[in-house]
């Protein structure tokens, strides 16, 4: 038999076409089962889910050599793995991703609530082989994943702030990855949640939309800070089930923008998220989905993790206050004219509203408090991020408080709530407010 | 002996076969299995194997006569788990070759009826032209259950399955 690599066998561990597994018993019985899932660890290493105690189970603890025939899920071709069992872990990153996986398996094969994860048995890969080789060919790949990380990487580190970063992240996702529904979250490290600074593919933006780490396929990746992939979408790891659990079970749900839903695709056929992380600091979560089931394979995976890196390093070059005043614009000729628009605040939960109609709450309904607030005083337009950090009305969190990625939330909501006011850049570091009515500031009562 | 009809009709139906031994030093062989034949009045059964796929398997049983078997219904996923302890390889047989046609075509069929692409549904019962087939025929010694779940693994006893078979 032909040897070769594990990781070149990926394609054939996603569960996508059930495996067996061979097992003896000390006494030299062979036992045979079908199994769900092959979990890729790394070169030499597979994880089995453990969802019962299996005759499998007390056979590779007797004696721990085990032999998997594998199935490619295009091609029909068959590989076989030679194991040598390791250990079994309970919880953390590998339990939590392949614990997503099977819930997605489950949901596919209408076993929902039967697979259940107990542990993941982790396996020394001694030898694989090509049992058989390909009967049909490879499919051709959604996208040219290196080609389009060779395209990107570059135009990330060279926007020159958040702003610009995040349009070249979700425009890079739509075009060079073929990912046309994509969210990105930020982290709010301070108040432990996760809020939505932009999105594409949906009706609704839904940005400023916020989650808790834990909660669905985002959640888990945050908490984790893990890839997780869902070949079958799974009522376990939505969303809106997720927060009315969350809602239910957290004091800290009470706090969660709520006014604004995640979007989602109606009929989501498979998901990934996967951490934009800054060492072991979580700094914000990529997720993307599609309709067709298993649309991210491992290939997807690494490619998102590897965007993410880079994501994560070009907002951290990016932190900081560093101000580029621009030229001056054209003078305000605010055509500020017809009834004011009535703008009331409330201050148990920095919540604004523009016409009796809800904008945003938190420490970007704070952020426009302020600005509003200095320009009914001075008649001012333009301000400067260091400004914002400075002043005492706006709450923002002594730590990881990414100013930044506050005003883009702001300015996109802003954007499409209100056509009369609006934020918009004046140079690195500096933003300008432009109102087409004059405005009446109104602090309610709550 | 296997008589109880509902397994017979599992074996009969659009099933995956894989076939497991083991050598002298207790590490597993796994092959998968074309097609299976239920023979001497359910007494014995008959598992074809493609040679150039399962050179160790069948040293294996060979040496041992150790055999597990198991058989998948490709809709339900209801699985069953046959055991032999007098496996021995024997001649493919011109009823051994009418039978892997029938199990490739039901199968595949059914694959195809539960949307999976045609040539993907053949493509994973299909054999080379002029295969080479060794047949393993041993007496079922143990049956068990081996449905996903928690139930997998419950012995359904050689005995019972004759027809009083436990779930």
């Amino acid at each position: 038999m032909t040897r070769i690599a594990l990781a070149t066998l990926r394609a054939s561990l996603e569960g996508a076409i059930p495996s067996e597994i061979a097992t003896c018993d000390a006494t030299g019985v062979p036992n045979v089962s079908v199994i769900s899932d092959v979990h890729y660890v790394d070169a030499n290493h597979v994880a089995i889910s453990y969802q019962f105690f299996s005759k499998t189970r007390a056979n590779i603890l007797a004696n721990p050599r085990a032999t998997v025939l594998l199935k490619h899920p295009a091609t029909c071709a068959q590989y076989r793995l030679y194991l040598s069992y390791l250990r079994t872990e309970t919880e953390g990153a590998l339990f939590e991703t392949m614990r997503a996986k099977l819930a997605g398996i489950a949901s596919h094969e209408g076993m929902s609530g039967i697979f259940r994860l107990l542990g993941a048995d982790i396996y020394h890969v001694e030898e694989a082989e090509i049992v058989r080789a390909d009967m049909l060919p490879l499919p051709s790949p959604h996208a040219p994943l290196l080609a389009a990380l060779r395209q990107t990487l570059p135009r990330l580190r060279a926007a020159r702030d958040l702003d610009s970063l995040v349009a070249t992240l979700l425009s890079s996702l739509r075009g060079d990855f073929r990912l046309p529904h994509v969210m990105l979250l930020m982290a709010d490290a301070a108040c432990g949640k996760l809020y939505t600074v932009a999105s594409q593919g949906y009706e609704e933006s839904g940005v400023g939309a916020e989650i808790l780490p834990g909660q669905g396929v985002i959640g888990v990746a945050a908490r984790e800070q893990t890839p997780i992939r869902i070949a079958h979408a799974t009522r376990e790891y939505l969303y809106g089930r997720a927060i009315r659990d969350a809602l239910r079970a957290s004091p800290m749900a009470a706090r969660l923008e709520t006014e604004i839903p995640l979007p989602g695709l109606t009929d989501s056929g498979s998901q990934i998220a996967v951490p934009i992380l800054n060492g072991t600091e979580l700094m914000g979560v990529i997720y993307a989905e599609s309709p067709e089931a298993g649309r991210f394979g491992y290939d997807e995976e690494d490619a998102l993790m590897i965007l993410a890196s880079a994501a994560g390093i070009a907002i951290q070059e990016l932190q900081g206050d560093v101000e580029e005043i621009a030229a001056p614009a054209a003078p305000e000729i605010a055509a500020e004219s017809g009834a004011p628009l009535v703008i009331r605040h409330y201050g148990t939960d920095d919540s604004v509203f523009i016409d009796d109609e809800y904008v945003i709450k938190g420490v970007a309904g704070s952020i426009l408090w302020f600005l509003l607030g200095e320009y009914a005083r001075t008649g001012r337009v333009e301000f400067s991020n260091k400004e914002l950090r400075l002043a005492p009305q706006i709450r923002l969190p002594e730590f990881s408080e990414n100013l930044e990625a506050r005003l883009i939330l702001l300015r996109r909501r802003l954007a499409e709530r209100s056509q009369q006011l609006t934020l918009d850049k004046a140079g690195r570091g500096r933003f300008r407010l432009t109102l087409a009515r004059p405005i009446q500031l109104i602090e309610a009562e709550s | 002996m296997i008589t109880d009809p509902s397994l017979l009709a599992l074996l009969a139906g659009p099933i995956a076969i894989s076939a497991a031994s083991r050598d002298a030093g207790l590490r597993p062989s796994v092959a998968h299995a074309y097609g299976c034949r239920v023979v001497s009045g359910g007494r014995q059964l008959r598992v074809f194997i493609l040679r150039d796929e399962a050179r160790q398997l069948l040293a294996d049983i060979t040496a041992s006569g150790e055999v597990a078997t198991v058989y998948s219904d490709v809709r339900s996923f209801r699985s069953l788990q046959i055991k032999g302890r007098d496996a021995t390889i024997v001649s493919f047989d011109a009823e051994d070759a009418a039978a892997q046609l029938v199990h490739h075509r039901i199968t595949a069929e059914e694959l195809v009826a539960l949307g999976y692409a045609a040539p993907l549904a053949h493509g994973y019962f299909s054999v080379p032209h002029k295969a080479d087939f060794a047949t393993v025929i041993f007496t079922p010694h143990d049956i068990f259950q081996q449905t996903p779940g928690p139930g997998a693994g419950d012995r359904l006893n050689a005995a019972s399955a004759t027809g009083g078979a436990r779930k």
